[in-house]
């Protein structure tokens, strides 16, 4: 069974993209663990660049971490790592430094609903 | 058709890998590279008909995106270079980027049919990858 949309996760958009790059299954799956591969890191790096102040490194974290999150419909992460970008980018980054546990919590909620796809067992 | 992207995300570049395939029947050979640094190397090695450049790169390894571009094409003023990026149509590093030399942008998520209006645009597509220099 195909699985429901939710905030962590909204199969439309993963549809959507397999769509717009007229992706098989296999190149999907393929798709799919890239991101879980390549995201944590991206997490890490947003953590440690806005421990050591550096807002620039953390907007940066933050941007690629959304753009990624999004096309994969990984919303409610996306939705969170567009507020800390913009957040850097203003150059407010306790208020960043905040809203880090609730990316991490969405990150961990987008891998679990991803890693099936990938052919991953959570 | 030799293709360079540069992206520092390999997610966005293998989306972008596999769009730029599927858009030229296969007929597309990839290069990547996740900075400046790594893009100019990879540039000087393989001389790419067509540079694919995230606007948003680490500037610690080499410069920025429009940094990139700035340079690329001081280097290299034939080289044709699609921006992609996330940023809204009309965004003023997307205008000053065109302004500066840049043929063509992408806006992210990437979808195959935009990337072969834009290599059709470039001629690619069309096998005259040739004239394109």
């Amino acid at each position: 069974m195909d699985p429901l949309p939710s905030d962590a996760f909204d199969p439309r958009v993963l549809a959507q993209l397999r769509s717009d790059l007229g992706l098989d299954d296999r190149e999907t799956a393929d798709m799919v663990r890239q991101y879980l591969a390549e995201a944590p890191g991206l997490e890490a790096r947003l953590v440690a660049a806005a421990a050591e102040d550096n807002a620039p490194a953390a907007r940066r974290a933050a941007h690629t971490l959304k753009s990624a999150s999004a096309q994969f419909g990984a919303l409610h992460l996306a939705a969170l790592c567009r507020e800390v970008e913009a957040l850097a980018q203003g150059g407010h980054l306790p208020e960043a430094r905040l809203r880090l546990p609730a990316v991490h919590a969405a990150l961990a909620e987008a891998e679990a609903a991803l890693r099936p796809l990938a052919g991953e067992v959570g | 058709m030799r293709f360079l992207l540069v992206d520092d995300s390999a997610t966005s570049r293998l989306a972008l890998a596999t769009a730029l395939r599927n858009a030229t029947q296969g007929r597309a050979e990839v290069r990547e590279a996740a900075d400046a640094k790594g893009a100019e190397a990879a540039f000087a090695e393989a001389k790419p008909d067509v540079v694919l450049l995230d606007m948003v790169l680490d500037e610690t390894q080499g410069g920025g995106g429009l940094e990139l571009l700035r340079t690329l094409l001081a280097a290299h003023p034939g080289a044709r270079v699609i921006l992609v990026t996330s940023l809204p149509p009309g965004h003023p590093d997307i205008v000053k980027a065109l302004a500066q030399g840049a043929f063509a942008h992408l806006t992210k998520p990437i979808r195959t049919d935009a990337v072969r209006r834009v290599l059709q645009e470039l001629d690619v597509e069309a096998g005259r990858v040739g004239h394109i220099r």
